[in-house]
């Protein structure tokens, strides 16, 4: 019997306390697809990491066509003909593709950009890829880049790639281009394995199917002989019920309606498109999704931070498209994103908590001046000093050139004290705490500026259990406030028990929005991932409120 | 079958360290570029002074006479408010290494106004010209990059460079039009003096001091407590936050950098007003680049800093004394001094903020990799007892290879 | 303006190209070295060092011999300050700007003191300027050939070394693999280190080979431009020089074969005040101006268009840690 191309038994991975990857058994067969399912945080990319060299696995063994093998460095990964395609590309912009295709590569021939030119062509010939060697890479789209990274591995020689989410960054009609790439590839007798979150994707590519859930395998299947549902049971599991309370509050007006947003992210491709929804004071709207399917950029345009191709904003009725981050702030529109390093936005690291506090509000800061009584029966002329007094020392408090610690120290422990932030004081550097610590920060820092509308992407990202509930908590104080909220989180069970309604986004259009109480995770799953469209169905549009406050006329 | 390969040294970040035991590492370092100066010296000497020599010489070249001490508090002074108008801009990450140039145009600026107005008007009027003027010149030499680097992000720190120069021919242009004749020297001006304080040399060094520490005041408070200070430092923590907070990144860069030029242009005019009355092309003295080595040495705190440009300017003035009694001709003995003490003092940074593991100094059983229990080392997980002792590189034996 | 100022500006032109090379491959490493200027000083009183070592005992001197021991004493001094400046940079991480002031200080003062002190002992200053005028100013037979040979041809062994220093850089940098991955590094050397390069490595070489050349700039001046004279304000002079080196390589867009015809232009430009008649003395200093304007310029209109390849390798200044992430 042939010996498969790679096999993993019992490979666990731990980060600290944190069980990324628990016994986990693998095998990839010689010339087929193996599609890698996985809900977020699933440990797909750390298991996948672990074959390409990046991390090393803390038990459990790989074989490589039958012979056991250590893999401690991507180099090592190569020697063994196992090739990665990461999500984000490692290419030197100003480089030509062949040149990025050839960098580092130890053949002992000479530099020749004509050859290497020429062999670049060859292997895209070969397998039907559309490539200018000669192309720069910053002249490039997502996709080219992405076809320099896959031509850069087999360039080395892989027989077993990896794709990270390959078609997470690609238009359909890409996506079809790879996948006849990948067939070519599969009849050269290349072993391929795929992490995708999309169901169509996986039915149409693969031969077969591993499910990995919670950093557990749970299973291996051939996708003829699967369904989607099963596949999405395997991937979600049997719904846990959590604890988490869902207050009845009073619904308002729509506070914040956004009308067929169309957002481009960095790299150029759209990111959110022609979606249109709306929040309710008193209400937590959930945003789910698979990672990177535009939800940065919702929160950023929302929050004035990126500009917004077409289509419209509104605040109770009031346009906020080319407001500066500051006015929207003023409107009372709070955001806090935890990106997955933590600091990456809105925070100042090497600052103390005290000064991260005032990044929104510093600019009001007064200098606390105390006015002078004037009595009823006072001298005119010693009034009148008082008078001048008071003036003078308003305007300088209304215009005050300082900051004021004492305000943003009391609000930094008040948020310590709210949210139980672990620190040595509030003068520590936030990039000295742990990371639950430093999201505490950042949304007990949004929280305090009593926003109406409230934009938070994973608050609870990285947090023990304890934490995420003390901000479970403090979000539906928030929502009994009357504040509008917007969830984006990745875990479905924690929206489906905090959240009053549901929208679901798959790579940037809106697959509907469903009561988060009458609606079950499989239905979530197949949306996510692109398999079920409720948007349409009921033959209105969804997502623009019958009462909204926008002008007809607008 | 590959094995593991191993690092034999490896290098982790330090998250913290005490005050005591960074200022035991810097000690250190100063000490040991100290004595291997002293030795050097002492040994290529012929025999002229011995090892303790050297330090009665350094001391007496700085403290010696009491003229020597003036000058030494006055240089002292000068290299601090360069060192301080450059911080202003170094918080923002922007690096203005036109130090030199920005003062050089006060400098310039105000032998300008002595040399068309001096006898014309009155000595008062003069010294409130110059006193405008060279702030003007010196934040004009540091707007220019400063705009290009918000508009266009060009790169700041080459073009900076390049101002120096240019400042400094300009200086030569208005030497050689005032002088035709001459050998492109100036002769110092009797207009234009500030007012001393008392008598003598203590008299006239007093008010630079004065204004100096003024500054420093200022400057420190500026930083630390206004909302100016405090959008320099988000602006340069983070350009991300700093939209975020809404704040103008092109306005304060422009900004800020009018004050850092204007701090330089003051420092010009302290040094033709009070020190020179006249102006050529080396006045600057270098503190434009010495300034930046007081600022990062001082860590941007006003009174580290304050100590570094202290020590700095004993050691020069010092070695200058060594370099006399030795009997080298040469004075340049000083510049291979200080030189050496940046060497250490920027190296010993390395120090203070990573760790170092020795990897082969461990023992090593390495279970064969049969059974898959090879663990990598995980950088992170490091604990922190490893940070002991003054000079840090510690021996740690690492529980993740069992 | 005749024959004799092209030639001039040609041979000044040879300090001013050393210095831009080696800062070229030391940039494209992505370390900006402003320890240049010391560096070209160091490589200047190396130069005399070995050629006095080879002169003064040697009772018929041989002119290879001479410019063999200068050359490569120069390169050795060079290399080693080079060496500190990568080993606080690299290594230690320091902050290139910081590190690059302090060599520079270091340089010149130490260049300073050891041409005083250890090289020009009795007779080393005849010594020196003979070889200078016999053996590195030795051109071929020039003359015959008119205008074309004095512009071309009457230059000595320093003048075409680093034109041929120059070419062989920029082939390296274009046409090889080891230029490859050195760009790659100076772009991202992040990316660098994930196909396998060994980044450190190659910084480490290319700061050193950068500032061996830059050293041979030092070297040039003295023994070629000053015709083994060695001056009292040696170190200032080369100092000047180098920053304009610096200012060179921008001039240049970070390529050396443009540095070729860039240090030509400079060459002339600096000796133009001394050259140029009819114009009156103060408005030497504003001809000097010319080249830092010219540059400024430069960098700014690259600045503008924002090709990328025009610019500075992209990681220029920034120090690497691959746990950083």
């Amino acid at each position: 019997m042939q010996q498969p191309a790679l096999e993993l038994s019992n490979i666990t991975k731990y980060f600290g306390p944190v069980v990324a990857n628990n016994g986990i058994n693998l095998t990839l067969e010689k010339g087929e697809i193996l599609a890698l399912l996985g809900e977020n945080g699933s440990g797909k990319t750390t298991l996948m990491n672990m074959i390409s060299g990046i991390y090393y696995p803390d038990e459990g063994q790989i074989k490589v066509n039958g012979r056991e093998v250590v893999i401690s460095s991507p180099d090592d990964a190569f020697k063994l003909g196992i090739g990665m395609v990461h999500q984000h590309f490692k290419l030197i912009d100003i480089f030509t593709a062949a040149q990025n295709i050839v960098l580092g590569v130890k053949d002992g021939k000479r530099y020749s950009i004509s050859r290497s030119n020429g062999e670049v062509a060859a292997i895209a010939q070969k397998y039907g890829f559309e490539i200018d060697p000669k192309k720069k890479i910053y002249d490039m789209s997502v996709s080219e880049k992405q076809t320099v990274e896959i031509i850069k591995v087999l360039y080395r020689g892989a027989d077993i790639l990896i794709l990270d989410e390959p078609t997470a960054v690609l238009t359909p009609q890409e996506t079809q281009k790879l996948f006849s790439v990948m067939r070519a590839m599969k009849a050269d007798g290349k072993s391929i394995i795929i992490i995708t979150h999309k169901l169509n994707e996986v039915m149409e590519i693969s031969d077969r199917v591993a499910v990995l859930r919670k950093g557990e395998y749970i299973g291996c299947v051939k996708t003829s002989e699967t369904t989607k549902d099963a596949l999405t049971e395997m991937m979600v599991g049997q719904k846990i019920v959590l604890n988490i309370e869902r207050p009845e509050t009073e619904i308002d007006r729509p506070l914040l309606e956004i009308r067929n947003l169309t957002v481009k992210s960095d790299e150029g491709s759209v990111a959110i498109e022609d979606l249109s929804f709306f929040i309710r004071g008193g209400e937590i709207l959930g945003v789910a999704g698979i990672a990177g399917c535009g939800q940065r950029e919702l929160c950023e345009a929302i929050a004035g931070l990126r500009k917004i191709e077409s289509g419209g904003i509104y605040h109770e009725g009031e346009s906020i498209v080319g407001l500066s981050p500051k006015e929207i702030y003023k409107k009372g529109i709070a955001m806090s994103f935890i990106p997955e390093d933590r600091l990456g936005m809105g925070l100042a690291p090497s600052l103390s908590i005290t000064d991260n506090m005032m990044v929104k509000n510093y600019q009001d800061h007064t200098m606390g001046f105390k006015p002078l009584e004037i009595k009823e029966d006072e001298k005119p002329f010693k009034a009148f000093l008082k008078r001048i007094y008071n003036a003078v020392g308003s305007f300088f408090d209304r215009h005050s050139p300082f900051v004021n610690r004492r305000v943003a120290r009391a609000e930094a422990e008040q948020v310590i004290k709210e949210l139980d932030v672990v620190t040595p004081s509030t003068e520590t550097p936030v990039r000295r705490l742990s990371g639950g610590n430093v999201q505490k920060v950042l949304l007990g820092r949004e929280i305090l500026t009593d926003p109406n509308v409230l934009i938070t992407a994973y608050p609870v990202r990285g947090l023990d259990i304890n934490s995420s509930y003390l901000i479970y908590d403090i979000l539906n104080r928030r929502k009994e406030a009357g504040t509008g909220v917007l969830f984006i989180g990745e875990d479905l069970d924690v929206m489906l028990a905090l959240c009053d309604k549901i929208m679901v986004l798959c790579h940037g259009r809106m697959m509907g929005v469903v009561h988060a109480d009458r609606t079950t995770k499989e239905r979530l799953g197949l949306m996510m991932t692109g398999a079920l469209d409720v948007a349409e169905e009921k033959g209105k549009p969804m997502g623009v409120a019958k009462d909204t406050r926008i002008e007809e006329d607008e | 079958m590959e094995r593991v390969k191993q690092p034999l040294i490896h290098i982790t970040k330090r998250e913290d360290m005490p005050f005591w035991k960074r200022m035991i590492v810097r000690a250190a370092a100063v000490i040991i570029a100290l004595l291997i100066s002293d030795i050097f010296i002492t040994a290529s000497s012929d025999g002229r002074g011995g090892f303790f020599e050297f330090f009665a010489s350094l001391f007496s070249g700085a403290f010696g006479t009491e003229r020597r001490f003036w000058m030494l508090l006055q240089n002292t002074a000068l290299l601090l408010g360069v060192a301080i108008a450059l911080v202003v801009a170094f918080k923002m990450k922007f690096w203005n290494l036109g130090g030199n140039g920005q003062v050089l145009m006060g400098c310039l600026a105000s032998a300008m106004c002595m040399f068309y107005m001096g006898g014309k008007v009155n000595d008062g009027v003069i010294c409130l010209v110059m006193f405008v003027a060279s702030i003007l010149a010196g934040m004009v030499w540091a707007v220019i990059p400063a705009v290009f680097k918000a508009f266009f992000n060009t790169n700041e720190s080459l073009f900076t460079l390049m101002m120096n120069y240019i400042a400094m021919y300009l200086v030569a242009f208005f030497i050689a039009l005032w002088y035709p004749t001459g050998t492109g020297v100036m002769s110092p001006l009797p207009y234009g003096n500030l007012p001393t304080l008392g008598d003598g040399i203590a008299g006239r060094v007093l008010l630079p001091v004065l204004i100096v520490v003024a500054v420093t005041a200022i400057i420190y408070c500026y930083l630390r407590f206004s909302k100016h200070g405090y959008e320099i430092s988000i602006v340069g923590e983070s350009l991300n936050t700093a939209r975020y907070a809404g704040i103008n990144v092109k306005k304060v860069i422009i900004r800020t950098l009018c004050l850092s030029g204007a701090l330089c242009g003051l420092i010009g005019f302290l040094l033709v007003g009070s020190v020179n009355h006249m102006v050529s092309t080396t006045m600057d003295g270098n503190m434009g680049f010495t300034g930046i080595m007081v600022a990062w040495m001082g860590k941007f705190n006003p009174l580290i800093m304050a100590g570094v440009a202290f020590f700095i300017i004993f050691l020069s003035r010092g070695m200058s004394q060594v370099c006399t009694d030795f009997g080298f001709t040469s004075s340049s003995l000083s510049d291979i001094v200080v030189g050496l003490i940046y060497f250490f003092l920027i190296g010993c940074e390395f120090f203070i903020s990573y760790k170092v593991h020795f990897n082969f100094i461990k023992k090593k059983t390495k279970q064969p990799p049969a059974d898959g229990a090879v663990a990598e080392v995980e950088p992170e997980a490091q604990p922190e007892e490893a940070a002991e002792g003054g000079v840090q590189i510690t021996e740690t034996s690492e529980e993740g290879n069992s | 303006m005749d024959a004799t100022f092209f030639s001039n500006a040609i041979q000044f032109g040879a300090i001013f190209l050393f210095g831009c090379v080696g800062e070229i491959l030391t940039e494209k490493s992505g370390h900006l070295n402003l320890g240049i200027p010391g560096i070209m000083c160091v490589g200047a009183a190396g130069g005399c060092f070995g050629a006095k070592l080879y002169l003064m005992p040697t009772a018929d001197p041989n002119g290879f011999m001479t410019i063999f021991m200068a050359i490569l004493f120069a390169m050795i001094f060079a290399g080693i300050l080079g060496a500190v400046y990568g080993f606080l940079t690299v290594t230690l991480r320091c902050n290139q700007n910081v590190t690059g002031l302090a060599v520079t200080i270091f340089g010149a003062g130490f260049t300073s003191f050891f041409l005083n002190s250890v090289v020009l002992t009795e007779g080393v200053s005849t010594a020196l300027s003979s070889a200078g005028q016999n053996f590195f100013l030795a051109a071929m037979p020039y003359e015959a050939l008119g205008w074309f040979g004095e512009i071309f041809l009457s230059h000595g062994a320093m003048v075409y070394l680093s034109i041929i220093v120059a070419v062989i850089a920029a082939v390296v940098l274009r046409y090889t693999k080891v230029g490859l991955n050195l760009r790659a590094i100076g772009e991202n050397p992040a990316t660098a280190d994930a196909v396998g390069i060994n980044v450190t490595g190659y910084k480490y070489t290319f700061i050193i080979v950068g500032a061996a050349i830059a050293g041979l700039g030092g070297l040039c001046y003295v023994m070629d431009y000053m015709g083994g004279i060695v001056g009292a304000t040696v170190d200032t002079t080369i100092q000047g020089i180098g920053w304009l080196s610096i200012a060179l390589v921008i001039f240049t867009m970070w390529r050396p074969a443009l540095a070729i015809l860039g240090s030509i232009v400079f060459g002339a430009l600096y000796i133009l005040s001394s050259r140029i008649t009819g114009i009156a003395f103060y408005q030497i200093p504003l001809l000097n101006i010319v080249p830092f304007a010219v540059t400024l310029l430069v960098l700014i209109v690259t600045s503008i268009i924002g090709k990328r390849e025009t610019q500075a390798p992209a990681s220029l200044g920034l120090s690497y840690f691959r746990e950083d992430r």
